[in-house]
């Protein structure tokens, strides 16, 4: 399993990937997409998914729709207008730090000149 | 695939609904651990034993770290709103009290009015202010919790005070002296002996 801290950074980016993929999704249904994709080496918190999906939905990122499942009730998520802008942007941004990172540890380029 | 008795499910909303004050979480983590219990008796494990797997699972140290985390997000939506009521209620007030003691001076119509609704405004300004210190009384010394409620206790015994003096209405003394005797005595002191520590660190 990675490092919590690693995912904690990218959390909000990969929920927003994975609903703008999948249309609509609830919370079990994430927690396992991430597993499947990641042949377990990332497994989402509890902890940190469900605050995380609350604060997307109070910035208006997503949006829930509720489905009754015998008792139960599901909440399923679905990104908004907003939120389809912002998950093109934190994907940019999020592959464009990697790239720097990668650059950094691998090929040791100088901080700085002079 | 393995389908949830009731009564499994009321083992779970118990579970939940027991630390979990939020609804909307409470539905979705009971939702979850149905999930993960169903999973986990299609693979054979016994009822009761998926059941204790799954919790275990969701949140190995208790559903309230969940409660917790869920909490620290929420706590910044919380203050934005907080702080975007005591600037618009400290802007009010000010604009009012400023623009009613014009018109009291003045002797023109409607300066009660716009006064008491300075007053008003200034109310609600304070009380988020006391809302904010009593909701982060945790985090603060207690000398400086002490100092900060002495202060907006004073501060609004003596701006009550002032303002039932310009209006002329009963009991404007008592409210000053208490206003003043709780800065004068309890406020500025701390504050004062507070400055002096810190500056001679």
């Amino acid at each position: 399993m990675l490092a919590n801290e690693l995912i904690k950074g990218t959390l909000t980016t990969i929920i927003l990937t994975l609903l703008k993929e999948e249309g609509r999704m609830y919370g079990y249904d994430i927690t396992k997409a991430v597993k499947d994709r990641t042949d377990g080496k990332i497994l989402l918190k509890e902890g940190s998914l469900y605050p995380a999906l609350h604060k997307l939905r109070a910035e208006g990122l997503v949006k829930t729709e509720e489905e009754l499942i015998g008792k139960r009730v599901r909440i399923y998520y679905r990104l908004t207008a907003k939120g389809i802008k912002q998950t093109t942007t934190q994907v940019d941004e999020l592959l464009s730090f990697l790239d720097t990172v990668q650059q950094l540890i691998l090929n040791k380029k100088p901080l700085a000149h002079g | 695939m393995a389908e949830l008795s009731d009564a499994t499910y009321d083992v779970i909303a118990q579970r939940v609904t027991v630390t979990i004050t939020d609804v909307q979480l409470q539905s979705e983590l009971i939702d979850h651990c149905c999930c993960a219990v169903e999973e986990l008796m299609n693979l054979g494990m016994p009822c009761e034993e998926a059941i204790d797997r799954a919790f275990l699972r969701l949140a190995p140290d208790g559903l309230h770290e969940i409660e917790d985390a869920f909490n620290h997000i929420q706590t910044p939506l919380i203050l934005m709103i907080m702080k975007k009521t005591l600037y618009f209620s400290g802007f009010i007030a000010t604009f009012c009290i400023l623009i009613g003691l014009m018109f009291k001076i003045m002797h023109w119509p409607g300066a009660t009015a716009i006064l008491v609704a300075g007053n008003l405004s200034l109310s609600v300004c304070l009380i988020a202010i006391l809302y904010g210190l009593l909701t982060n009384k945790t985090t603060l010394p207690r000398i400086t919790f002490s100092r900060i409620l002495f202060g907006i206790v004073g501060g609004m015994l003596l701006a009550s005070g002032i303002f039932f003096k310009i209006m002329h209405w009963p009991g404007a003394n008592i409210l000053l002296v208490i206003g003043m005797f709780l800065i004068t005595f309890i406020f500025l002191p701390i504050f004062f002996w507070q400055l002096y520590r810190s500056e001679m660190k």
